[in-house]
Protein backbone atom coordinates (compact mmCIF):
# COMPACT_ATOMS: atom_id res chain seq x y z
CA UNK A 1 0.00 0.00 0.00
CA UNK A 2 1.13 3.33 -0.99
CA UNK A 3 2.56 5.81 1.95
CA UNK A 4 0.00 9.24 2.15
CA UNK A 5 3.11 11.07 1.80
CA UNK A 6 4.59 9.55 -1.46
CA UNK A 7 0.85 9.88 -3.23
CA UNK A 8 1.17 13.49 -2.28
CA UNK A 9 4.40 14.21 -3.66
CA UNK A 10 3.67 12.69 -7.11
CA UNK A 11 0.70 14.47 -7.26
CA UNK A 12 2.30 17.94 -6.19
CA UNK A 13 4.86 17.27 -8.69
CA UNK A 14 2.90 16.40 -11.29
CA UNK A 15 -0.37 17.90 -10.99
CA UNK A 16 -0.27 20.72 -13.59
CA UNK A 17 -1.64 23.65 -12.12
CA UNK A 18 -0.21 23.74 -8.83
CA UNK A 19 -1.44 27.33 -7.70
CA UNK A 20 -5.13 24.77 -7.52
CA UNK A 21 -3.10 22.75 -5.13
CA UNK A 22 -4.85 23.59 -1.95
CA UNK A 23 -5.77 21.18 1.27
CA UNK A 24 -9.13 20.52 0.25
CA UNK A 25 -8.56 19.75 -3.61
CA UNK A 26 -5.76 17.76 -2.83
CA UNK A 27 -7.56 16.01 -0.43
CA UNK A 28 -10.45 14.99 -2.95
CA UNK A 29 -7.85 14.31 -5.77
CA UNK A 30 -6.69 11.33 -2.97
CA UNK A 31 -9.92 10.40 -2.67
CA UNK A 32 -10.37 9.86 -6.48
CA UNK A 33 -7.53 8.17 -6.89
CA UNK A 34 -8.23 5.90 -3.67
CA UNK A 35 -12.25 5.15 -5.23
CA UNK A 36 -10.42 4.43 -8.76
CA UNK A 37 -8.08 2.25 -7.10
CA UNK A 38 -10.99 0.33 -5.17
CA UNK A 39 -12.54 -0.19 -8.58
CA UNK A 40 -10.29 -1.28 -10.72
CA UNK A 41 -8.04 -3.70 -8.04
CA UNK A 42 -10.37 -3.89 -5.23
CA UNK A 43 -8.01 -1.97 -2.70
CA UNK A 44 -7.99 1.46 -1.93
CA UNK A 45 -4.48 3.09 -2.79
CA UNK A 46 -3.58 4.30 0.71
CA UNK A 47 -4.82 3.17 4.60
CA UNK A 48 -7.40 6.45 4.74
CA UNK A 49 -10.62 6.15 6.75
CA UNK A 50 -12.47 8.35 4.46
CA UNK A 51 -15.75 10.09 5.91
CA UNK A 52 -18.43 11.71 3.87
CA UNK A 53 -18.42 15.10 6.08
CA UNK A 54 -19.97 18.63 5.47
CA UNK A 55 -17.39 19.01 1.93
CA UNK A 56 -17.76 16.05 0.70
CA UNK A 57 -15.17 13.14 1.26
CA UNK A 58 -12.43 15.00 3.64
CA UNK A 59 -10.27 14.18 6.25
CA UNK A 60 -7.79 15.93 7.83
CA UNK A 61 -4.59 13.07 7.46
CA UNK A 62 -3.95 14.95 3.91
CA UNK A 63 -3.32 18.46 6.35
CA UNK A 64 -1.36 17.34 8.61
CA UNK A 65 0.88 15.39 6.60
CA UNK A 66 1.60 18.58 5.33
CA UNK A 67 1.95 19.94 8.59
CA UNK A 68 4.57 17.44 9.73
CA UNK A 69 5.83 16.17 6.58
CA UNK A 70 8.99 18.17 5.76
CA UNK A 71 8.90 17.05 1.75
CA UNK A 72 5.94 20.26 1.82
CA UNK A 73 5.34 23.42 2.74
CA UNK A 74 2.38 24.57 3.42
CA UNK A 75 2.12 28.61 1.78
CA UNK A 76 -0.93 31.03 3.02
CA UNK A 77 -2.28 33.24 0.98
CA UNK A 78 -5.46 35.23 0.15
CA UNK A 79 -8.15 35.44 -2.19
CA UNK A 80 -9.63 38.48 -3.16
CA UNK A 81 -11.97 38.72 -0.65
CA UNK A 82 -9.31 38.55 1.70
CA UNK A 83 -10.06 34.42 2.93
CA UNK A 84 -7.26 32.92 3.78
CA UNK A 85 -6.18 30.06 1.11
CA UNK A 86 -3.45 26.69 2.04
CA UNK A 87 -1.29 25.92 -0.63
CA UNK A 88 0.55 22.71 -0.45
CA UNK A 89 3.74 22.46 -2.07
CA UNK A 90 6.55 20.11 -2.58
CA UNK A 91 9.25 21.51 -0.22
CA UNK A 92 12.19 19.35 -2.43
CA UNK A 93 11.58 16.55 -5.24
CA UNK A 94 11.90 13.52 -3.48
CA UNK A 95 11.36 10.07 -5.24
CA UNK A 96 7.92 8.01 -4.72
CA UNK A 97 9.13 4.48 -3.32
CA UNK A 98 5.88 3.06 -1.94
CA UNK A 99 3.99 4.19 -5.00
CA UNK A 100 4.32 1.45 -8.22
CA UNK A 101 3.63 1.88 -11.70
CA UNK A 102 -0.08 0.72 -11.38
CA UNK A 103 -0.26 3.32 -8.58
CA UNK A 104 1.17 5.98 -10.68
CA UNK A 105 -0.77 5.05 -13.76
CA UNK A 106 -4.21 5.60 -11.25
CA UNK A 107 -2.76 8.68 -10.30
CA UNK A 108 -2.07 9.96 -14.19
CA UNK A 109 -5.38 9.17 -14.65
CA UNK A 110 -7.08 11.19 -12.14
CA UNK A 111 -4.95 14.19 -12.73
CA UNK A 112 -6.24 13.96 -16.85
CA UNK A 113 -9.56 13.42 -15.31
CA UNK A 114 -9.41 16.78 -13.50
CA UNK A 115 -7.06 18.88 -14.19
CA UNK A 116 -8.54 21.00 -16.78
CA UNK A 117 -11.65 21.19 -14.90
CA UNK A 118 -12.18 24.53 -12.82
CA UNK A 119 -13.44 24.30 -8.97
CA UNK A 120 -17.40 23.65 -10.09
CA UNK A 121 -17.17 20.95 -12.03
CA UNK A 122 -13.92 19.07 -10.45
CA UNK A 123 -16.31 19.30 -7.48
CA UNK A 124 -19.94 17.92 -9.44
CA UNK A 125 -17.11 14.85 -10.47
CA UNK A 126 -16.50 14.41 -6.67
CA UNK A 127 -20.05 14.33 -5.99
CA UNK A 128 -21.13 12.15 -8.72
CA UNK A 129 -19.01 9.13 -7.44
CA UNK A 130 -21.11 6.37 -6.11
CA UNK A 131 -19.92 6.30 -2.66
CA UNK A 132 -21.31 10.16 -2.53
CA UNK A 133 -24.24 9.45 -4.57
CA UNK A 134 -25.54 6.30 -2.13
CA UNK A 135 -23.97 7.02 1.30
CA UNK A 136 -25.47 9.55 4.17
CA UNK A 137 -23.61 12.42 5.18
CA UNK A 138 -20.96 11.98 8.08
CA UNK A 139 -20.96 8.63 7.41
CA UNK A 140 -17.31 6.28 7.17
CA UNK A 141 -16.85 5.24 3.27
CA UNK A 142 -15.80 1.86 2.82
CA UNK A 143 -14.42 2.18 -0.66
CA UNK A 144 -13.54 -1.85 -1.36
CA UNK A 145 -16.92 -2.34 -0.32
CA UNK A 146 -18.87 0.50 -2.04
CA UNK A 147 -16.65 -0.67 -5.44
CA UNK A 148 -18.20 -4.16 -4.75
CA UNK A 149 -21.52 -3.13 -4.69
CA UNK A 150 -21.40 -0.68 -7.59
CA UNK A 151 -20.11 -3.24 -9.71
CA UNK A 152 -23.11 -5.36 -8.43
CA UNK A 153 -25.98 -2.63 -8.97
CA UNK A 154 -24.11 -2.40 -12.76
CA UNK A 155 -24.45 -5.89 -13.28
CA UNK A 156 -28.22 -6.13 -12.38
CA UNK B 1 -29.56 52.80 -39.58
CA UNK B 2 -29.73 49.89 -37.27
CA UNK B 3 -26.61 48.29 -39.34
CA UNK B 4 -24.46 51.37 -38.31
CA UNK B 5 -25.93 51.75 -34.83
CA UNK B 6 -24.70 48.29 -34.02
CA UNK B 7 -21.11 48.96 -36.00
CA UNK B 8 -21.06 52.41 -33.92
CA UNK B 9 -21.50 50.79 -30.74
CA UNK B 10 -18.94 48.18 -31.85
CA UNK B 11 -16.61 50.41 -32.47
CA UNK B 12 -17.66 52.43 -28.81
CA UNK B 13 -16.66 48.73 -26.98
CA UNK B 14 -13.89 48.10 -29.30
CA UNK B 15 -12.45 51.87 -28.02
CA UNK B 16 -13.31 50.96 -24.28
CA UNK B 17 -11.98 47.78 -24.06
CA UNK B 18 -8.37 49.12 -26.15
CA UNK B 19 -7.95 52.70 -25.41
CA UNK B 20 -4.70 51.93 -24.06
CA UNK B 21 -2.95 49.93 -26.26
CA UNK B 22 -4.62 52.56 -29.39
CA UNK B 23 -2.60 54.97 -27.40
CA UNK B 24 0.52 52.97 -27.31
CA UNK B 25 0.08 52.12 -30.88
CA UNK B 26 -0.49 55.38 -31.88
CA UNK B 27 1.91 57.39 -30.02
CA UNK B 28 4.18 54.51 -31.35
CA UNK B 29 3.59 55.79 -34.81
CA UNK B 30 3.99 59.48 -34.03
CA UNK B 31 6.94 59.25 -32.36
CA UNK B 32 8.35 57.22 -35.33
CA UNK B 33 7.00 59.59 -38.01
CA UNK B 34 8.50 62.87 -36.50
CA UNK B 35 11.24 61.42 -35.35
CA UNK B 36 11.89 60.26 -38.85
CA UNK B 37 11.50 63.88 -40.04
CA UNK B 38 13.50 65.73 -37.22
CA UNK B 39 16.37 63.09 -38.45
CA UNK B 40 16.30 63.31 -42.34
CA UNK B 41 16.46 66.97 -42.65
CA UNK B 42 17.97 69.97 -41.12
CA UNK B 43 14.73 72.20 -40.41
CA UNK B 44 15.57 75.71 -41.31
CA UNK B 45 12.11 76.70 -40.21
CA UNK B 46 12.63 77.38 -36.58
CA UNK B 47 8.63 77.21 -36.11
CA UNK B 48 8.79 73.83 -37.76
CA UNK B 49 11.60 72.20 -35.95
CA UNK B 50 9.96 73.32 -32.75
CA UNK B 51 6.46 71.83 -34.06
CA UNK B 52 8.09 68.49 -34.60
CA UNK B 53 10.08 68.20 -30.93
CA UNK B 54 6.91 69.71 -29.54
CA UNK B 55 5.02 66.48 -31.20
CA UNK B 56 7.84 64.16 -30.87
CA UNK B 57 7.69 64.91 -27.19
CA UNK B 58 3.64 64.44 -27.01
CA UNK B 59 3.93 61.59 -28.76
CA UNK B 60 6.65 59.77 -26.95
CA UNK B 61 4.51 60.90 -23.86
CA UNK B 62 1.79 59.25 -25.13
CA UNK B 63 3.23 55.71 -25.77
CA UNK B 64 4.75 55.86 -22.60
CA UNK B 65 1.37 56.94 -20.90
CA UNK B 66 -0.32 54.05 -23.21
CA UNK B 67 2.30 51.61 -22.39
CA UNK B 68 1.66 52.34 -18.26
CA UNK B 69 -1.92 52.53 -18.30
CA UNK B 70 -1.74 48.73 -20.27
CA UNK B 71 0.16 47.45 -17.63
CA UNK B 72 -2.27 48.95 -14.41
CA UNK B 73 -5.26 47.62 -16.50
CA UNK B 74 -3.76 44.38 -17.16
CA UNK B 75 -2.82 43.76 -13.21
CA UNK B 76 -7.09 44.74 -12.58
CA UNK B 77 -7.65 41.79 -15.03
CA UNK B 78 -5.28 39.55 -12.99
CA UNK B 79 -7.46 40.61 -9.87
CA UNK B 80 -10.40 40.25 -11.94
CA UNK B 81 -9.29 36.56 -12.59
CA UNK B 82 -8.75 35.76 -8.88
CA UNK B 83 -12.14 37.01 -8.67
CA UNK B 84 -13.29 34.70 -10.97
CA UNK B 85 -11.58 32.11 -8.86
CA UNK B 86 -13.44 32.80 -5.48
CA UNK B 87 -16.29 32.95 -7.69
CA UNK B 88 -16.13 29.10 -8.63
CA UNK B 89 -15.86 28.40 -5.39
CA UNK B 90 -18.57 29.76 -4.27
CA UNK B 91 -20.35 28.36 -6.96
CA UNK B 92 -18.81 25.06 -5.64
CA UNK B 93 -20.28 25.67 -2.49
CA UNK B 94 -23.64 25.98 -3.95
CA UNK B 95 -22.91 22.31 -5.87
CA UNK B 96 -22.08 21.07 -2.24
CA UNK B 97 -25.81 21.79 -1.09
CA UNK B 98 -27.56 20.82 -4.27
CA UNK B 99 -29.08 17.79 -2.30
CA UNK B 100 -30.42 20.40 0.84
CA UNK B 101 -31.83 22.42 -1.66
CA UNK B 102 -33.29 19.98 -3.67
CA UNK B 103 -34.77 17.93 -0.41
CA UNK B 104 -35.88 21.66 0.57
CA UNK B 105 -38.30 21.65 -2.48
CA UNK B 106 -39.71 18.11 -1.31
CA UNK B 107 -40.16 19.00 2.19
CA UNK B 108 -42.26 22.43 1.31
CA UNK B 109 -44.31 19.68 -1.43
CA UNK B 110 -44.88 17.40 1.29
CA UNK B 111 -45.41 19.34 4.10
CA UNK B 112 -47.67 22.28 1.90
CA UNK B 113 -49.27 20.57 -0.47
CA UNK B 114 -49.75 16.56 0.36
CA UNK B 115 -49.89 17.40 4.51
CA UNK B 116 -47.41 14.22 4.83
CA UNK B 117 -46.65 13.11 7.85
CA UNK B 118 -44.39 11.19 9.87
CA UNK B 119 -45.25 7.80 7.81
CA UNK B 120 -44.95 9.33 4.76
CA UNK B 121 -41.78 9.84 2.07
CA UNK B 122 -41.34 11.54 -1.31
CA UNK B 123 -37.97 10.43 -3.00
CA UNK B 124 -36.84 11.72 -6.95
CA UNK B 125 -34.68 9.29 -9.24
CA UNK B 126 -32.27 9.65 -11.72
CA UNK B 127 -32.65 7.09 -14.82
CA UNK B 128 -28.71 6.33 -14.81
CA UNK B 129 -26.99 3.57 -16.99
CA UNK B 130 -26.33 1.80 -14.04
CA UNK B 131 -29.86 1.70 -12.46
CA UNK B 132 -31.96 4.62 -10.67
CA UNK B 133 -30.12 6.90 -8.71
CA UNK B 134 -31.46 8.96 -5.75
CA UNK B 135 -31.54 12.75 -6.01
CA UNK B 136 -33.23 13.52 -3.38
CA UNK B 137 -35.28 12.32 -0.43
CA UNK B 138 -37.83 13.83 2.15
CA UNK B 139 -40.11 12.59 5.23
CA UNK B 140 -41.20 14.23 8.44
CA UNK B 141 -39.30 11.13 10.17
CA UNK B 142 -35.49 11.76 9.96
CA UNK B 143 -34.90 7.60 9.66
CA UNK B 144 -36.80 7.45 6.53
CA UNK B 145 -35.14 10.40 4.70
CA UNK B 146 -31.51 8.38 4.77
CA UNK B 147 -30.21 7.44 1.61
CA UNK B 148 -31.00 3.67 -0.01
CA UNK B 149 -26.89 2.83 -0.34
CA UNK B 150 -27.69 1.90 -3.53
CA UNK B 151 -28.81 2.13 -7.05
CA UNK B 152 -32.28 0.54 -7.93
CA UNK B 153 -31.87 -2.10 -11.17
CA UNK B 154 -34.33 -0.14 -14.13
CA UNK B 155 -36.54 -3.48 -14.41
CA UNK B 156 -37.56 -3.50 -10.56
CA UNK B 157 -40.30 -2.08 -7.99
CA UNK B 158 -42.65 0.89 -9.06
CA UNK B 159 -40.21 3.12 -10.20
CA UNK B 160 -39.13 0.80 -13.18
CA UNK B 161 -42.55 0.85 -13.82
CA UNK B 162 -43.46 4.76 -13.65
CA UNK B 163 -39.96 4.73 -15.86
CA UNK B 164 -41.93 2.63 -18.46
CA UNK B 165 -45.45 3.47 -18.19
CA UNK B 166 -46.07 6.90 -16.96
CA UNK B 167 -47.04 6.20 -13.50
CA UNK B 168 -47.39 2.85 -11.20
CA UNK B 169 -49.60 2.21 -7.97
CA UNK B 170 -49.78 -0.64 -5.35
CA UNK B 171 -51.76 0.24 -1.73
CA UNK B 172 -52.33 -3.74 -0.48
CA UNK B 173 -48.78 -4.67 0.28
CA UNK B 174 -48.95 -7.03 3.84
CA UNK B 175 -47.80 -5.69 6.85
CA UNK B 176 -44.29 -6.30 7.30
CA UNK B 177 -44.70 -6.51 11.07
CA UNK B 178 -47.28 -9.27 11.31
CA UNK B 179 -47.11 -11.07 7.66
CA UNK B 180 -43.11 -10.66 7.04
CA UNK B 181 -43.05 -13.35 5.13
CA UNK B 182 -45.84 -12.35 2.86
CA UNK B 183 -44.47 -9.39 2.49
CA UNK B 184 -41.32 -10.53 1.08
CA UNK B 185 -42.84 -12.73 -1.54
CA UNK B 186 -45.13 -9.75 -2.58
CA UNK B 187 -42.24 -7.53 -2.75
CA UNK B 188 -40.09 -10.18 -4.89
CA UNK B 189 -43.00 -12.28 -6.65
CA UNK B 190 -44.87 -8.67 -8.04
CA UNK B 191 -41.95 -6.35 -8.05
CA UNK B 192 -39.03 -8.02 -8.63
CA UNK B 193 -36.96 -6.97 -5.13
CA UNK B 194 -35.36 -9.39 -3.83
CA UNK B 195 -35.55 -10.35 0.08
CA UNK B 196 -31.87 -9.17 1.00
CA UNK B 197 -32.76 -5.91 -0.80
CA UNK B 198 -36.04 -5.49 0.93
CA UNK B 199 -34.42 -6.60 4.14
CA UNK B 200 -32.43 -3.41 4.34
CA UNK B 201 -35.26 -0.86 3.50
CA UNK B 202 -35.21 1.09 6.56
CA UNK B 203 -38.85 2.29 5.28
CA UNK B 204 -40.94 -1.06 4.88
CA UNK B 205 -44.34 0.56 3.13
CA UNK B 206 -47.31 -0.79 2.27
CA UNK B 207 -48.29 2.25 -0.19
CA UNK B 208 -46.42 3.11 -2.85
CA UNK B 209 -47.74 5.71 -6.08
CA UNK B 210 -44.57 6.90 -8.41
CA UNK B 211 -44.89 8.72 -11.70
CA UNK B 212 -42.24 9.35 -14.63
CA UNK B 213 -41.30 13.36 -14.22
CA UNK B 214 -41.56 14.62 -17.75
CA UNK B 215 -39.69 17.48 -19.51
CA UNK B 216 -42.48 19.76 -19.96
CA UNK B 217 -41.39 21.03 -23.69
CA UNK B 218 -40.43 17.44 -24.94
CA UNK B 219 -42.41 15.54 -22.95
CA UNK B 220 -40.03 12.76 -22.41
CA UNK B 221 -39.30 11.26 -18.57
CA UNK B 222 -36.25 12.64 -16.85
CA UNK B 223 -36.74 11.26 -13.36
CA UNK B 224 -39.56 9.49 -11.34
CA UNK B 225 -40.91 10.38 -8.12
CA UNK B 226 -41.87 7.87 -5.46
CA UNK B 227 -43.96 8.67 -2.62
CA UNK B 228 -44.71 6.40 -0.27
CA UNK B 229 -46.40 5.53 3.17
CA UNK B 230 -46.40 2.85 5.71
CA UNK B 231 -50.07 3.24 6.01
CA UNK B 232 -52.89 1.54 3.83
CA UNK B 233 -55.01 3.45 2.01
CA UNK B 234 -53.20 6.51 2.46
CA UNK B 235 -52.24 8.00 -0.85
CA UNK B 236 -54.19 8.75 -3.71
CA UNK B 237 -53.07 8.35 -7.32
CA UNK B 238 -55.45 10.75 -8.99
CA UNK B 239 -54.94 13.52 -5.96
CA UNK B 240 -51.11 13.04 -5.82
CA UNK B 241 -51.20 13.62 -10.16
CA UNK B 242 -53.32 16.86 -9.68
CA UNK B 243 -50.94 18.06 -6.82
CA UNK B 244 -47.71 17.12 -9.94
CA UNK B 245 -49.76 19.48 -12.37
CA UNK B 246 -49.80 22.49 -9.72
CA UNK B 247 -47.02 24.97 -8.71
CA UNK B 248 -45.39 22.99 -6.35
CA UNK B 249 -45.04 20.09 -8.82
CA UNK B 250 -43.90 21.65 -11.71
CA UNK B 251 -41.19 23.72 -9.21
CA UNK B 252 -39.42 20.21 -8.54
CA UNK B 253 -39.65 19.36 -12.17
CA UNK B 254 -38.05 23.06 -13.18
CA UNK B 255 -35.26 22.08 -10.21
CA UNK B 256 -34.54 19.29 -12.50
CA UNK B 257 -34.43 20.85 -15.61
CA UNK B 258 -32.37 24.28 -14.83
CA UNK B 259 -30.15 22.96 -11.76
CA UNK B 260 -29.16 19.84 -14.25
CA UNK B 261 -25.57 21.49 -15.04
CA UNK B 262 -25.12 21.15 -11.31
CA UNK B 263 -27.26 18.07 -10.15
CA UNK B 264 -24.13 15.00 -9.19
CA UNK B 265 -24.70 12.21 -11.25
CA UNK B 266 -23.62 9.07 -11.46
CA UNK B 267 -23.51 9.26 -15.19
CA UNK B 268 -20.60 11.97 -14.64
CA UNK B 269 -18.22 10.20 -12.70
CA UNK B 270 -18.40 7.26 -14.95
CA UNK B 271 -17.51 9.37 -17.87
CA UNK B 272 -14.37 9.63 -16.15
CA UNK B 273 -14.16 5.64 -15.38
CA UNK B 274 -14.88 7.10 -11.40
Amino acid sequence: MATLGDVMAYLCEHYPHKQELSKARLAKLIYLADWKSAIERGEQMTNIVWVYNYHGPYVEDVAQEAEVNPAFKVRSTYNPYGNPKDLIELARPQGYPSLTEDDKRIIDSVIASTAEKNWNEFIRLVYSTYPIITQNRFSKLDLVELARRYADDKAS
Amino acid sequence: MAREETWLVRSAYFVQYNWSQLLTAGGTAGSTVTGVLLGIKNWESLWTARILWGLFVLFVSLTLGGISATLWRTRGWRSLEGELESLQGTLGDIQQIYTELFEGQLAIFSGRSLEFGHSERISVYRHEEEGFAMVGRYSANPEFSKKPGRVYPHNEGVIGKAWQEGYAEVDNLPDPESETEEYFRCQQEDWGIERATVERFTMKSRNYVAFALKDPVFSHPIAVIVFESTEVGKLSLKELELALTTTEGQRIVQFLISLRSIEPRLSYASREDL
